[in-house]
């Protein structure tokens, strides 16, 4: 039994738990303090001290966030010391933010600002600083840095090190020249950064922002002599709203086709028909491993057990860095929007009769590190850039508001074909632990031939937001011809979801404790792509959740839920590629990896 | 010293350093870094990465540290690093006219290195030294009550 305190609040008599701080014990009673550096995903930094609150007896102000109630004692939150002491700390750190909010990204949607309209700042109590200091950093394919508008609050930096595993982001110097910046001062592009974007999700200001790519999409889309198509991914679709106002986890699938259609897109696309791909190539490439290992006798080193999924360029880019070891496990399969691309300027441009030269391939991605991944050299195999340009929810948002369009008024509208049905299957890689059930739905059906026994199709232990996830499938009693090896076999599956819980995976791996293990599915970011950096800010716990519902339901209502259902991507194998892991299938849709160096 | 690891014995001490249960990761980090300036006059980049891999404390971290304190520099050092209190007691105990003195005799300004690479000077704040200033330090030895003669004497004897 936890050690009980008594405590008032606002006058509020009350008893917490030893050990809650001051602002938990706050928001618990809906009484509103002011924060910036705390955020839900995060240890505490106690850096900003906006959430300052008076503690009768005490000499000074203490932070919120940071106090832990251990005594009795009283605690006003509005007195007019408070009021101004916030106010104070407000008024200095608007007067070190650089940045006229008018043209920033985070216009309307920042917490200084928002801060600053809250307390009625009108005017710059300690003047504001107009020249610049620092130079703004857009060197990675990805994240443009801004250092004149950090407030350094550090949520970057525990976000890079504690959720990412990653840690090129830190607090350097002291006192005044105090600043967050990489390693040593370096280039973003020169760093460790895998480009996911998490710091970027968890940024109060402008300090962080993607690279951006509506520019150029708006110019392609303006030139009449190019045919624009466009492939949207799952996980946007569950969270663009949020953009317009509405709830997290409202899925406007539909009503985003219509608008892509008003901003003059050719032909609009879904993900999810090249995620359904991605399972037939993954899933044949592990079923070829298995039988390597069962049949022929090959230890699973060897083999390449337990696969390991590709599908998260953040991900792929930190094994490459920190695990390059264990590159040969990794699944050969591109990622769905890479198939994608691959297939836009060979097999589309083909059956439209279109010079793929003319084709310009944009994505839609709830991502910042896919702006890395269809950079990369190897992301050619169609004979052009297979992907050209990759925008990030946020950055389809401000286009179609750029647009004039109203989004949730909208009216819905389908998918084109010939790449624009997905199922279920490839729909749920939008969560974490979605590619493993995707792929545990159809690999269950080619070597049982019945369908995978759980109720609606809903692997159940694969879902969730547990940072690591082992699940355990029920044993194979009954096999299809050709399978018999695998009866009595009882699959583990393992799943992780940001890269410090990857890290965790990843050492688990080294010890010898994944023996039994077929295959890991690992995404880079929180909660998996419906977490990804280029969605809606903010992100919490609570709005992830919401996206993850979202997606769940929209999969339980559609016609095909199994990516070997699919009936386009039987027709993709019969007409064009051949069959999986095929001559074709080798060239367009799987790729190879390199080993980085870890030093920067 | 154009080689980009760490010694193998400065390595080993690292790693025993960090097999030690219960050991601060600030008492890591502080010791395994004393021992790397020890060893090079300074920080370098690729030593805090190494540092990094062998602690598993992400490499900004690292560098938060080494930035942080004074007295650890990430640039090459003379041979012997001076120090010049700059703090209230020895400044009025005539700290300028130590520094001139030094300044004229080397040809080099405060936080510059002499182009034999014989010392680097640079300024620090209180030393704890107040009742005896003007107060510097040579390479962790303290000298006090410092007049422009006896400074540039002491400096002789440091090759």
């Amino acid at each position: 039994m936890a050690e009980m305190v008594n405590v008032r609040i606002n006058g509020i008599e009350t008893e917490v738990e030893k050990g809650t701080t001051i602002l938990q014990l706050a928001r618990k009673l809906n009484i509103y303090v002011p924060t910036l550096c705390a955020h839900p995903d995060l240890r505490q930094a106690g850096a900003c001290r906006m959430c300052v609150v008076e503690v009768k007896g005490m000499r000074t102000l203490q932070s919120a966030c940071s106090f832990p109630i251990t005594s009795e004692m009283d605690i006003f939150t509005t007195t007019a010391k408070v009021r101004k002491v916030r106010r104070d700390i407000l008024a200095l750190l608007l007067k070190n933010h650089v940045g006229e909010c008018q043209t920033c990204k985070r216009n309307g949607n920042c917490e200084l600002q928002r801060l600053a309209a809250e307390f009625g700042l009108h005017d710059y109590l300690y003047g504001k600083r107009t020249e610049r200091r620092y130079s703004v950093d857009d060197t990675g394919y990805a994240i443009v840095r801004d250092p004149d508008k950090c407030i350094n609050c550090k949520r970057c930096v525990r976000t890079c090190s504690d959720i990412q595993a990653v840690g090129v982001l830190g607090t350097l110097y002291r006192g005044a020249d105090t600043k967050v910046t990489t390693f040593m001062e370096k280039n973003i592009a020169e760093t460790l950064c895998v480009n996911c974007g998490q710091c970027i999700n968890r940024c109060p200001t402008g300090a962080l922002t993607e690279k951006d790519a509506t520019s150029a999409v708006w110019e392609a889309l303006e030139d009449p002599n190019k045919h624009v198509v466009i492939q949207t991914a799952p996980a946007p679709r569950a969270a663009i709203g949020e953009l317009f106002g509405l709830p997290a986890g409202t899925s406007m699938t539909k009503k985003m086709n219509t608008a892509l259609r008003l901003m003059g897109f050719d032909r609009i696309f879904d993900t999810n028909t090249s995620a359904d791909l991605t399972i037939m190539e993954e899933g044949t490439e592990l079923l070829i491993k298995l039988k390597k290992v069962y049949i022929e006798g090959m230890s699973k080193d060897e083999a390449g057990l337990p696969g390991i999924t590709s599908c998260s360029p953040g991900w792929i880019k930190w094994i490459e860095q920190f695990y390059p070891e264990y590159l040969p496990k990794l699944s050969t399969a591109k990622s769905p929007q890479q198939m994608f691309g691959a297939l836009v300027k060979t097999y589309y441009a083909q059956k439209m009769g279109i010079d793929p030269a003319n084709i310009v391939s944009v994505s839609l991605m709830p991502c910042t590190a896919k702006k890395f991944e269809c950079e990369r050299p190897e992301m050619r195999d169609s004979g052009y850039k297979d992907v050209d340009y990759v925008l990030t929810t946020r950055e389809l948002g401000a286009m179609i508001k750029e647009a004039g369009i109203d989004l949730p008024n909208l009216p819905e509208s389908e998918f084109d074909s010939p790449l624009g049905l997905g199922s279920g299957a490839g729909l749920i890689f939008g969560a974490t632990g979605g590619v493993a059930e995707a792929a545990a739905r159809t690999i269950w059906y080619i070597v049982t031939g019945e369908n995978v026994p759980m109720k609606n199709l809903e692997v159940v232990p694969l879902r969730g937001f547990e940072g690591v996830k082992i699940a355990t499938l029920p044993k194979i009693e009954k096999t299809a011809p050709g399978w018999e090896f695998m009866k009595g076999i009882v699959p583990k599956i393992a799943v992780a979801h940001g890269l410090a819980n990857a890290k965790k995976l990843m050492d688990m791996l080294k010890a010898g404790e994944l023996e039994d293990v077929f295959c890991i599915e690992v995404m880079a970011c929180p909660g998996g792509c419906l977490g990804g950096g280029g969605q809606p800010q903010p992100t919490s716990p609570e709005i992830r959740e919401a996206r993850m519902k979202a997606i769940y339901e929209e999969d339980r209502h559609l016609p095909y839920r199994q990516s070997h259902e699919n009936p386009y991507v039987h027709q993709l194998y019969e007409e064009f590629l051949g069959e999986p892991m095929g001559e074709l299938s080798h060239k367009l849709l799987h790729t190879h990896y390199c080993r980085r160096s870890r030093r920067m | 010293m154009s080689t980009n690891e760490l010694t193998r014995q400065i390595k080993e001490e690292i790693e025993e350093l960090s097999r030690k249960r219960n050991l601060p990761r600030h008492t890591l980090l502080m010791n395994s870094l004393h021992r790397i300036q020890e060893e090079y006059g300074y920080i370098p980049d690729f030593a805090m990465q190494e540092l990094s891999e062998i602690t598993g404390i992400a490499p900004a971290e690292v560098n938060a540290y080494v930035s942080f304190y004074h007295f650890f520099s990430t640039e090459p050092t003379g041979r012997h690093k001076v120090w010049f209190c700059r703090t209230i007691s020895c400044h009025l105990a005539g700290k300028d006219q130590i520094v001139k003195a030094v300044q004229d005799r080397f040809g080099v300004k405060m936080g510059q290195t002499t182009p034999d690479g014989r010392f680097t000077f640079a300024f620090t704040n209180c030393m704890g030294m107040c009742d005896k200033g003007p107060a510097m330090l040579i390479d962790g030895e303290t000298y006090t009550k410092l007049t422009p003669e006896k400074v540039l004497e002491i400096l002789e004897k440091y090759e």
